[in-house]
């Protein structure tokens, strides 16, 4: 199967990964801690959300390691949330992105990524693909198996 | 945390342009259970069925699940559903869901910051419009939403952010 070519490919190391379960009522607190991260100077990389089976928002987000704790304390403190469980955090994570052609003209590029880092054993812990390009969290410990797997079904321009 | 969690003055972001689009399907294969070629498993039909995912969100992994939410259009919902219906009665312990009359809005601003993000969130909030879901690009940040509201999610991001022009 021939290589689909993209514009780059680049990570984001000494990221931290972050995943809020949160009732729907407490949505709204949402755009408060966001601005407080934006005085903080704070960036978040990555941010998705969605609605899980019990109707709650699941709220997935990367940030620098460097600044977890605080990150984990605002949400933590502005969503009321309990100490334990609400928050799920995963260190040394990584952020993989992927810039290429328009995401939803090419057929097959989510299940080949998927397939792809499979067979190197990677476990994705979450990716966002829309528009044109693709942005997947692994664990720092499998980018090289994750890279090399890009890499085979990607042909990525050389710097 | 001193800094305090509310809205600082209202000013409008600059951005570089907003794109809708309409008659998506949203499909949601809930509690997928974890095992590396799972997700691959069931979206190679759809590819091989020529249908194309619109967008895909993999993420809200515990232990042993993971939840895999994406869209097509809506004239292959049917079809989509259909495979995904067959790969479920083989193997499947994960919900699926499916949702018509999806629009999706997004917004391309000069940098996705902390702000951007916030003023995203608040628009929706304030005219009263639940996010079905929010998928991030390396450009962009979209919203998907029930199609009928998009003129009012439209006005609504119009108070937080300026477009060009």
């Amino acid at each position: 199967m021939a290589k689909i070519k993209i514009h780059n490919l680049f990570s984001i190391p000494d990221q931290a990964f972050l995943t809020i379960r949160v009732e729907e009522k407490k949505v709204e607190f949402l755009p408060p801690i966001l601005y407080a991260l934006r005085e903080e100077g704070i960036s978040i990389p990555f941010i998705v959300q969605s609605i899980d089976r019990n109707g709650n928002f699941i709220l997935s987000l990367a940030t620098s390691q460097k600044d977890l704790d605080w990150v984990r304390a605002a949400f933590q403190e502005g969503l009321d949330l309990p100490q334990s469980k609400a928050i799920e955090v995963k260190k040394r994570a990584v952020l993989i992105t992927l810039y290429g052609p328009h995401f939803g003209e090419i057929p097959g590029i989510a299940s080949r990524i998927f397939s792809a880092l499979a067979g190197e054993g990677v476990e994705i812990i979450a990716l966002s693909a829309s528009l044109n390009s693709a942005l997947l969290v692994v664990l720092l410990e499998s980018l090289t198996h994750s890279l090399r797997a890009l890499n085979r079904i990607f042909e990525i321009p050389k710097k | 945390m001193e800094k305090g969690l509310q809205k600082p003055s209202m000013k409008k972001i600059k951005i570089a342009g907003i794109r809708q689009v309409s008659d998506l399907s949203l499909i949601e294969v809930l509690s997928l259970p974890l095992c590396t070629y799972r997700p691959a498993k069931i979206l190679s039909p759809l590819a091989e069925n020529g249908i194309n995912l619109e967008f895909i969100v993999g993420h809200g992994k515990n232990d042993e699940t993971m939840d895999l939410i994406f869209g097509v259009k809506q004239n292959q919902i049917a079809a989509a559903l259909g495979l995904l219906q067959g790969w479920k009665e083989k193997f499947g312990t994960e919900e699926i869901r499916s949702r018509d009359g999806v629009g999706m809005i997004s917004l391309f601003p000069h940098g996705i910051r902390a702000a951007v993000i916030g003023n995203f969130f608040s628009a929706f909030q304030d005219a009263g419009i639940k996010l079905f879901l929010v998928t991030f690009s390396l450009s962009a940040i979209s919203g998907l939403l029930d199609e009928r509201f998009i003129p009012d999610a439209l006005n609504a991001l119009s108070e937080y952010f300026e477009l060009p022009g």
